[in-house]
């Protein structure tokens, strides 16, 4: 059994991908619509290029965390696939703290921007004049949120080094191929992990 | 400013880096905010939190996960399936027959999806069955399976494409275009290749199997209409100047989410599967360009671009052998390197080489990706590899190698082609 801690992140993780996933779909109807309205009756939705790019902020941040619990950050396993089990053990776990290193420095930057955002109260210079804190206090939580994953990951994968390295592989060593080709081949509902 | 010595370290930086197995964008950000730190200090790592927001509010990116969505959607909803059987009716008279149904059924669904590991995994699926009935030999199976299916990345809307327009500037729609020619030369290479040995040892292709009933065939054949219709309707709004490749992906999305519900596979659990699958990718991708875009700024900044080039001019060798040059070391790197990260990774130093050769960023853009489908399929880390080798499901990789080989050849043959006839891509 994984920790309850790791269960709710991954609860969490999930609903906030499924989030942003949904507002790829939305954003996709939208553009439809701006485009049969604009070639078609001569009347356009405006901004919906700018609402892409929120979109866009949407998916590369609440999306990143799922994406790291699901092993799907791509690393290349070619050479230390050799390496005795003990050391590929301590490799992922590396990986991982490294990774949340790369997200706190992220949800650090994210942070100085949107501070500055909020200091000038800035506002897109767009039909839309959209608030520009909205999207972007999106963005840092779904970055926070990232780097929060990692470090219960790194955290986790840390105590497992001294108990239990055949479960980092499992749980934090790159997926097989086999994994990768069922999710395109399964038809039904997979639940990754775990 | 560094040296062409310093950009080496650099590179085998990363390289080390990569091989103790760090995530492919962590990489790239260690080592870009190492020399940011060592040659400027605090002032070239400021900027980090502006580019991220402009890379994540990037328009030309935003195609990325709505292409992924469109090309999950028809994967999940069956579209596969259906226009490999009905292909597979007009292939089987060539000689090497339903070998021939692997590359067509490829092409076309390269023209619906920017992935190939989407397309050895939906393609193998359907034919590895099917050439079991009929005693075809393994190796040119598979091998037409995994090569086939690197025409994804070349074939538009390819997202290997959309990134490496994003990252040079160069304009994602004449990239597309430029895609098409290139990828039904090379489909026809493969298809070529497979008549000629198929002619010299007829035991490649099994036994011959009689055809469908001609009712029958014509009733099947409206199975290719959703594939043409969804690339008729991205592409040629795009080249029509109707939309933008981002807004042609929008319309696809939902041309593909009426096509499935007429077929009656739309349902939630399918939804969400290709939602969170199409999150992932993107994402996944948005952190290596993250990482990317950043580097790219950093060597920028270092002035390692303008020191390639002019160490280049220097060598003083002639076009040929420095293009012979490219494609050796784009050989070796794709033996071991991801092939996103090893697009990724090379622009900014190799562009200023190809730019110095008189080549164009349109045609470089088709070059490199042709780079990568070969990297997908070679040894020891082609992931097309293994991903057929997998569907296959019994056996040894080796085959797939063995079965490779050829179209190998072919891929090596189209970018020589366009090398000398650069006039072809437009």
């Amino acid at each position: 059994m994984d920790p309850a801690i790791l269960r709710v992140t991954r609860k969490v993780a999930t609903m906030l991908a499924l989030g942003a996933g949904m507002a790829v779909a939305v954003l996709a109807l939208l553009i439809t619509v701006d485009i049969v309205g604009r070639d078609g009756f001569g009347v356009s939705l405006q901004g919906t290029d700018e609402l892409g790019g929120y979109v866009l902020a949407f998916v590369g941040s609440l999306g990143m965390a799922l994406t790291l619990l699901d092993r799907a950050h791509p690393r290349i396993d070619i050479f230390f696939r050799v390496f005795p089990a003990g050391l590929r053990a301590v490799l992922h776990v590396l990986a991982l703290a490294v990774m949340a290193g790369f997200a706190l420095f992220m949800t650090w930057q994210a942070l100085s921007e949107f501070r500055q955002t909020v200091r000038f109260g800035a506002i897109t210079n767009t039909p839309l004049q959209t608030p520009l804190w909205v999207p972007q206090i999106v963005w840092l939580a779904g970055t926070a949120f990232f780097a929060l994953t990692a470090c219960i990951l790194m955290v986790h994968g840390l105590l497992l080094l001294r108990r239990d390295r055949a479960r980092i592989e499992r749980l934090y060593g790159p997926p097989t191929v086999e994994e990768e080709v069922a999710s395109y081949t399964e038809t039904e509902t997979r639940h990754a992990g775990d | 400013m560094l040296g062409i010595e310093g950009a080496a370290i650099g590179f085998a930086l990363l390289l080390f880096l990569l091989f103790i197995g760090l995530h492919i964008a962590s990489s790239l950000f260690l080592v870009s905010l190492l020399g940011a730190w060592l040659f400027f200090g605090d002032a070239m790592i400021r900027p980090f939190g502006t580019m991220m927001w402009g890379t994540l509010n990037n328009f030309l990116l935003v195609a990325i996960p709505l292409f992924v969505f469109m090309g999950e959607v028809l994967v999940r909803g069956g579209v596969t399936e259906r226009m490999y059987r009905a292909l597979s009716d007009w292939t089987r008279p060539l000689p090497g027959g339903l070998l021939h149904t692997n590359i067509a059924a490829s092409t076309i669904f390269a023209a619906i999806s920017g992935s190939s590991v989407a397309t050895a995994a939906t393609i193998g699926t359907v034919a590895f069955p099917t050439f079991r009935q009929h005693d075809y030999d393994e190796a040119w199976v598979a091998g037409s399976v995994a090569s086939g299916a690197t025409l994804g990345i070349l074939i538009p809307p390819s997202i290997n494409l959309i990134i490496y327009g994003a990252i040079t500037n160069t304009s994602i729609g004449a990239l597309f275009a430029a895609g098409i020619l290139p990828g039904i030369l090379l489909a026809l290479c493969f298809m070529g290749i497979i008549i000629v040995a198929c002619l010299r040892n007829p035991r490649i292709a099994g036994r011959t199997q009689p055809l469908a009933p001609w009712s029958e065939r014509r009733r099947r054949l409206v199975d290719l209409l959703p594939p043409l219709v969804i690339f008729v309707l991205v592409m040629g709004s795009i080249y029509l100047g109707f939309a933008t490749p981002t807004e042609a992906a929008g319309v696809g999305v939902v041309a593909a989410l009426i096509l499935t519900g007429f077929y009656r596979s739309l349902n939630w659990a399918m939804l969400r599967e290709a939602m969170l699958s199409t999150v992932k990718t993107t994402a996944m991708t948005l952190l290596i360009l993250i990482a990317a875009f950043y580097l790219n700024f950093i060597l920028g900044v270092l002035g390692v671009p303008a020191q390639v080039s002019s160490f280049v001019s220097d060598l003083d060798v002639s076009p040929f052998v420095m293009m012979a040059l490219l494609v050796a070391l784009y050989l070796v790197l794709g033996c071991f390197l991801d092939a996103l990260a090893m697009m990724i990774a090379t622009i900014p130093v190799v562009m200023p080489v190809v730019a110095h050769l008189g080549y164009d960023s349109i045609w470089f853009g088709i070059f490199l990706v042709m780079m990568c489908e070969l990297a997908l399929i070679t040894p020891p880390v082609g992931m097309n590899l293994y991903v057929t080798q997998s569907v296959r499901g019994r056996g040894h990789v080796g085959t797939v190698i063995a079965g490779v080989l050829p179209f190998l050849g072919c891929i090596l043959f189209v970018v020589g082609l366009i090398s000398v006839f650069p006039g072809i891509l437009i």
